[in-house]
Formats: C-alpha cells, structure tokens, sequence
C-alpha cells in the first residue's frame, strides 16, 4: 500500500511567500557564483602555463575519467573559501565521487594550478575527509597526482600530527586491507609527500612524472 | 587506463534493500525557495520540504501526533527506502524519546537515515528539566550516535548547541552532511552569547547601557561572521554549501554511495518502546 502523499498546504502567491523566494533565490545566485571561482582552479596564468605543458587541467581529467553520463557528486567545492589571507580555490584539491567503468569511485585529483597543488591545512583535511568517505561507503579511490607535496610554510600544520599527510598513507594502506581498491596515476608532480600516495596497488605513472621524496 | 584497472572490481554485496522505480515528487522542487525563511528563527512547516524531495511527494509519518516538533516517518528518495527526521520547531522530552525510537525501527529494518536539520536547541527551564529532558535528550544523541545504518545530513536552518549533536551533526559521522546557504550554526545564537558573556562579566554591574552595548556588539558580530555556512564550509564542517533545489539529487547520489557499503546486522536488541 503506497504511504499518502502530502498535502500542497503552501500558499505560493502570498506576498511573505515571494520575499521568501526572492531572498532565497539572491542566496542560490550566490552559492552559483562563489561555486563557480573555484571551479576554474588556479589564476589564468597557471592555468596557461600548465596546458603549455600538453597537460589537462585538472577538471578535465576528471572528466575524462568518468563513464559518459556519469553524475557527479562533488565534495567540499568551496574549501579554504576566504580562509588563508591568498586565495586557495578548492584549497587546491577536487574530490568527488563518480562512476569509473561501471563502479562508483572516490576520486582525489590535485591541482597543480593552484600553489602548485601543494597541500595547506585545508587541503589535507578536504583529502583526508574524502577518504573517510570512501572507507565509510567502500568506495575504491583513485588518485590524479600532481602535486608538490606539504606547503613548507605550512610543515607544522600539514605534516607531523595524526591527521596530517602521514594519515593519507595509513588510510590507504587500511582501505586496502579492507578489500577497497587504491589507484593512483602520477599526471605531473609527484614530490616530496607526494610519492608514497602513488604506490598503492595499482598504479599508473605515464610520463612525464617526477618523483622525489625523503629528506633534504 | 585507470579505467582498465576499476573494471573488474565487481561491487561487493547485495544492499538487500528493496529497490523502487525513482518517481520525482507531486510538488516543484524550485517552490522550495518559496518556503524557506530569511531569517532561521522564523517557523514553518517542515512537511513542505519533504514533500518536495521524497518520491512522489509520499511519506509515511511515525507517530504524527506525538512529540510533533520533530516529524519522522518513511519515504522513498530516487527509489532508495529512507527514514527522515525533520526537526518541526524546538525539541521537547516527547519528540527526543520518539526520534530515538524511530531510529532503533530504522536500524532494525536496515533503512537510511535522512536527518533535516533546523533546530534552535533542546528545550530548557525547569519544568523541562524536572520532567527528564535531559535523559530523554540524551536517549536521543545515543541513538543517534549508535545507529548502524547509513546517516545522511543536510543543515536546512539553524544548527544551534546540543540541537546539533541530536540532529546528528558532523561529530555524530553521518556519511554526508551538506548545507543550505541560508544555514546558521554555532553553540547559540550571537544575541544570546552576548548576553550570556555580559552577565558573567566582573565589571558587569558596574555597566551603563551604552558600555553594556559596546561589550556585546563585537560578541554579536563574531557569531554572525563565524554563524556563517560559508565560514563552516570553508573548514569543512561539511561537505559542500548546495542549492536547496539540487537537494533530492545531491540525496540520491550520496544514499547510492551509501549503500555501497553493506549494512551491518542489526542490534540484538529489540526496538525500545521510549
């Protein structure tokens, strides 16, 4: 028996309902166009200087990815919005979850445009949470690196405590000890902090990748 | 390549929940614009909302007319079964004792949890307090936090103290937790938390009204600026600010992800009558 449908109580035409309308749809115009900066990644001259490199940028990476016709639910899009004195769109990383040859994946894709997709604060949470995601749901990940690894001015805060960039690693290498699949494909970068998230099960280094790690 | 190497990976199990054809609601999603206050403290029926993100605008409310501040009943999102609790003003003893039994039925059926967070706080005073809110409260907030099936929230109003943990916010691990741009959340509301700092002040008594003003002021605007959702997403105290028009479509690919996942037997007990 189907449950009852609910009534149409609300009153559309009534003077409180349309200044309702109007504030809400001024806020909706507002998300659009704060969702939409981010969007882009980096300024227009990293965005050059990266395609100038016969590279994708980042969002077309993804897409490509993707099964055609796969939605995709994308994750923390307003990052670090306003948080660090610079602008940090994204806070420099796309997570999203989308379908790859017929399964549902957590993808994790730097972008290199912004700061060099290196990882602030922010940036390693926005990672971190995507994977907590991915462990909750078992979602297999995939990870597009290109990244420069920890922001050095930012080392205290991105690299020593639990849930620092070391929590990445540890996190993958659960996830795989629970059966949920890691995939990493080096696209550019892959420095410092970088290189151990590339060696999961499955990896994928086309050239040209640069791969350095360890100490100084 | 990447694509070579995640196509055999088969999906893992069986949800066992049983699959609907996706039917869109009877009502527009865009009238939701038409329903949601400017200011959070303004009421309004939350059934409004539901009906315009559950399939074909049905729900099958759960005690209806107990404990009505916070309605709870079964629905269907993109064909994926879902129980909801929407809070419908503030939390009483009755509405906390029938969330946390409604939550036990929806662990025991295997049923999604959709939480529809608008809440100004759990109700206090001393009549409230001398009748139990605070073990009914917290009967709540346990079963919230113990339930084994997925949690998916979405921050539709105000996400004020205590209200925040009952409606499962970020510290309760729902799956998912978006927000609508007109949100607010902090531990209370900025008027409040001036007058809460101005009265515990040593120099307090010794105030006029202008002084008084000039201490409060700067408190006010320090929660209206940190109040903020964009100021929460920012720092990810969630997972994305969404139009309240992409909210049955932002639902239904995060309960499919959700269900990725199988869902864990359910608890040896029976469900509690609260």
């Amino acid at each position: 028996m189907p449950a009852p449908v609910l009534p149409p109580a609300l009153t559309l035409d009534s003077p409180e309902a349309r200044a309702r309308a109007a504030h809400t749809r001024a806020r909706a115009a507002e998300l659009r166009e704060r969702v939409a900066q981010p969007a882009l990644g980096g300024d227009q001259k990293s965005r050059d200087r990266h395609t100038a490199r016969g590279k994708l940028l980042p969002r077309d990476r993804v897409e490509r990815l993707l099964d055609p016709g796969s939605p995709l639910l994308e994750l923390g899009q307003l990052a670090a919005f306003g948080k660090y004195g610079e602008n940090i769109p994204g806070a420099g990383i796309i997570t999203a979850i989308g379908r790859v040859s017929g399964r549902q994946c957590m993808i994790v894709c730097n972008d290199a445009t912004v700061k060099g997709g290196t990882y602030y604060p922010t940036t390693i949470k926005k990672h971190l949470r995507a994977q907590e995601i991915a462990e909750a749901n078992h979602l297999p990940c995939i990870y597009l690196v290109d990244s420069g690894g920890a922001n050095l001015p930012h080392q205290a805060e991105v690299f020593p405590d639990r849930d620092h960039f070391g929590r990445i690693f540890f996190n993958q290498a659960n996830m795989s000890a629970k059966g949920i699949a890691q995939v990493a494909c080096v696209m550019g970068s892959c420095t410092a902090g970088g290189a151990p998230i590339s060696t999961p099960e499955g990896g994928a280094p086309p050239p040209p990748a640069r791969r350095t790690t360890g100490p100084p | 390549m990447v694509g070579e190497i995640m196509s055999p990976l088969a999906r893992a199990h069986d949800t066992g929940l049983p699959p609907r054809e996706p039917r869109p609601p009877k009502y527009a999603a865009e009238e939701l614009y038409s329903i949601i206050p400017e200011d959070v403290r303004e009421p309004y029926d939350v059934h409004e909302v539901i009906a315009r993100i559950v399939d074909g605008s049905e729900f099958h409310e759960f005690k209806a007319l107990y404990g009505s501040t916070l309605v709870c009943g079964f629905a269907h999102i993109c064909g994926i079964p879902v129980a909801i609790l929407a809070n419908n003003g503030i939390l009483f003893s009755e509405s906390a004792q029938k969330g946390a039994h409604f939550i036990e039925l929806a662990c025991q059926r295997k049923i999604p949890l959709l939480f529809l967070q608008n809440i100004s706080g759990i109700m206090v005073g001393g009549k409230y307090e001398a009748e139990g809110i605070a073990k009914h409260g917290a009967k709540l907030v346990t079963a919230v936090a113990t339930a084994t099936v997925p949690k998916i929230t979405v921050l539709i109003g105000g996400s004020f103290g205590a209200g925040n943990y009952g409606m499962c916010g970020r510290a309760y691990d729902p799956r998912f937790l978006f927000t609508w741009p007109n949100a607010r959340i902090s531990v209370m509301g900025g008027e409040q938390a001036a007058y809460a700092l101005a009265t515990v002040h040593r120099d307090a008594a010794k105030w006029d009204e202008r002084e008084a003003e000039a201490f409060k002021a700067p408190i006010r605007q320090k929660y209206e600026d940190e109040g903020n959702p964009y100021y929460a997403t920012a720092r990810l105290w969630d997972d994305g600010v969404i139009d309240p028009v992409q909210t049955r479509d932002v639902l239904g690919l995060a309960l499919a992800a959700s269900l990725e996942a199988p869902i864990p037997d359910r608890p040896q007990f029976g469900v509690f009558r609260m």
